[in-house]
């Protein structure tokens, strides 16, 4: 049994030990993506579960946004970099410098994936937001929150090509995600997307391709959100 | 070096050296409403209109360098594509609809026939990206502009860095299609107390406004909205206007209501360009079926008109041609930068 004494220290060293303080500003955010549990390369074949048939990545793109470090409820720091466009096939693209002041605490990352409708509805935009970076739908306004494209058997596509542009700002197909994942007690964040997850709720077969906002692409988006965990 | 390299080398520098402020203001009357374009978005200024200018006009934007935005939006034909029901893109191929006229945009709110694209800024990229008029990736635009020896010199001048980039190429063009404001047609004199109507025009003034300016509301004669104004859909085409965009049901053959002005420049008339002749139209609304209850509801009461209201209609709509904007040089072909002495 704990004595009275001894008991307050235990509550704090239990809150303590559940938030990471920043010891220098030198904190990143790093994206992984697995597929069966493996890192992703992309062009290569893998299974395609529940089926006989393989499946290969040809590009993973997607927006990160409005990413905020939280303890507990409260915002603690707020990234500079509004929309930041992860690039799988550039692997100088998937680790963020977040900029963390020294002595912030956090338990908690909070972010959107994809551009919200604010931004989406503001004239040209440059950087990650550049329409030059592939990611704006020309024939109609508004901001791709993420792509993955690639080739599978099962596709009866030209190539057995699928692509899946999902996106959309404007009701009812407003697809923006806001999650707010815990963190562990570590200095690094590692955020993984389990890709092989997310292909599982994809009819390669039936519907290859997603290029507008629509009722497809909204029940995709929260799913591509959810497969993202804090990874180890 | 050519002549016009070194006189924008020089004008560069003596921006650089003075600190020379370009910024210009956009200019309408009175009797115009407020922009709904964010000019404190994106300032006008000389060197962005004039590098916005350059890009409109140089056929380098297209996929094999053959088709510019003024292919199909003319200068003579109020930025539209006279005689041409639909846009031609490039290796011949014909587009799906009427290449609009371009005037007035900074009052408009969304751009293309279906309302597409919501801000000018990303406007061009639709043409420029579709395959059956331009063809292109503002990416591969990005690296023909930077190889070039002219353009890094005018993005250095209107942006104050060398590096082209997609954000400035759409901000040069949208301050450029800004200018184009159409303010000076004989309507415009009349509203400044500067010209009177004729008794035809003024007969066919009151005409307008009994039936058609609910929609074509002066004195932009357009209202940023999308009808169903009861055409029949083009089998050819299958073109179901905003449905597409939206994929809703209440938006299925609503198209803009585009504006009125410079009809005498910007024929043929219609999303598809059906029809030639103003009077074409005028019957079209006189002889619809009012009973269609998918027709917009101003048009549910038929439209009774004789031939002498339709000729004195006319008239009026004709006070809407803006000769001075059609025929103004500043919104011409920029030779000097594009077609320097020398270089032709």
């Amino acid at each position: 049994m704990l004595s009275t004494t001894s008991f307050p220290c235990f509550v704090f060293v239990l809150l303590w030990s559940s938030f990471y303080c920043s010891t220098s500003n030198a904190q990143q955010l790093s994206i992984g993506v697995t597929y069966d549990k493996q890192p992703l390369t992309l062009h290569q074949k893998y299974a395609l579960a529940a089926t006989d048939d393989s499946v290969q990545i040809d590009l993973l793109k997607f927006y990160i946004s409005n990413i905020q470090l939280m303890k507990g409820k409260k915002v603690v720091h707020q990234v500079a970099v509004k929309h930041w466009l992860v690039d799988y096939s550039d692997t100088s693209n998937l680790v963020l410098n977040l900029d963390v002041p020294k002595g912030i605490c956090y338990n908690k990352i909070k972010y959107n994936i994809g551009v919200d409708s604010t931004t989406n509805a503001a004239g040209a935009l440059g950087q990650d937001l550049d329409p030059m970076q592939g990611m704006y739908w020309a024939w109609q306004s508004g901001y791709i929150n993420i792509k993955i494209e690639g080739e599978s058997p099962i596709c009866t596509t030209r190539d057995n090509r699928f692509q899946f542009h999902l996106g959309g700002f404007i009701s009812p197909y407003y697809a923006l995600q806001t999650k707010t994942l815990k963190l562990k007690n570590r200095k690094e964040i590692v955020l993984n997307l389990a890709l092989d997850q997310v292909l599982q709720f994809m009819d390669l077969e039936k519907q290859p391709t997603i290029m507008q906002p629509s009722t497809a692409a909204m029940e995709l988006t929260p799913i591509f959100s959810s497969c993202i965990t804090v990874g180890s | 070096m050519n002549t016009r390299l070194i006189w924008i080398l020089f004008a560069v520098a003596v921006s650089v050296a003075f600190g020379y402020s370009n910024s210009v203001q956009l200019v309408y009357p009175a009797h115009f409403p407020t922009p709904v374009y964010d000019l404190q978005a994106n300032p006008l200024t000389t060197s962005k209109i004039e590098l916005g200018r350059a890009l409109f006009y140089d056929p380098i934007l297209s996929k094999d360098n053959t088709i510019s935005c003024a292919s199909c939006h003319s200068p003579y034909n109020a930025f539209a594509h006279t005689d041409h029901a639909l846009s031609h893109g490039i290796n011949d191929q014909i587009g799906t609809r009427n290449a609009p006229a371009l005037f007035n945009l900074a009052w408009q709110k969304s751009f293309m026939w279906d309302g597409a694209v919501h801000h000018l800024d990303m406007q061009a990229l639709a043409p420029i990206s579709s395959t059956l008029e331009m063809g292109e990736d503002i990416a591969n635009i990005v690296q023909k502009l930077q190889q070039k020896s002219l353009y890094p010199l005018l993005f250095e001048q209107a942006f104050g860095d060398s590096t082209v980039t997609g954000q400035h190429i759409l901000q040069a063009l949208a301050q450029f299609q800004l200018t184009l404001v159409s303010a000076t047609a004989k309507y415009d004199k009349v509203q400044q107390g500067l010209d009177s109507f004729s008794l035809q025009e003024q007969a066919g003034k009151q005409v307008f406004e009994s039936h058609c300016n609910s929609c074509h509301s002066a004195p932009l004669f357009m209202n940023n909205e999308f009808a169903n104004n009861g055409l029949k859909v083009d089998s050819s085409l299958q073109d179901f206007g905003k449905w597409l965009v939206s994929q809703q049901t209440k938006d299925s053959l609503l198209f803009r209501v585009p504006s009125l002005r410079n009809l005498s420049y910007s024929y043929p008339y219609m999303h598809d360009g059906r029809f030639q002749k103003l009077r074409q139209v005028i019957d079209h609304y006189t002889q619809l079926d009012t009973t269609s209850t998918l027709l917009d509801v101003r048009l549910q009461q038929s439209i009774d008109l004789t031939n002498r209201q339709k000729t004195d209609l006319i008239a009026f709509l004709l006070t809407l041609n803006d000769p001075q904007f059609v025929f103004n040089p500043d919104n011409k072909f920029p030779r000097a930068i594009l077609l320097p002495t020398g270089n032709e």
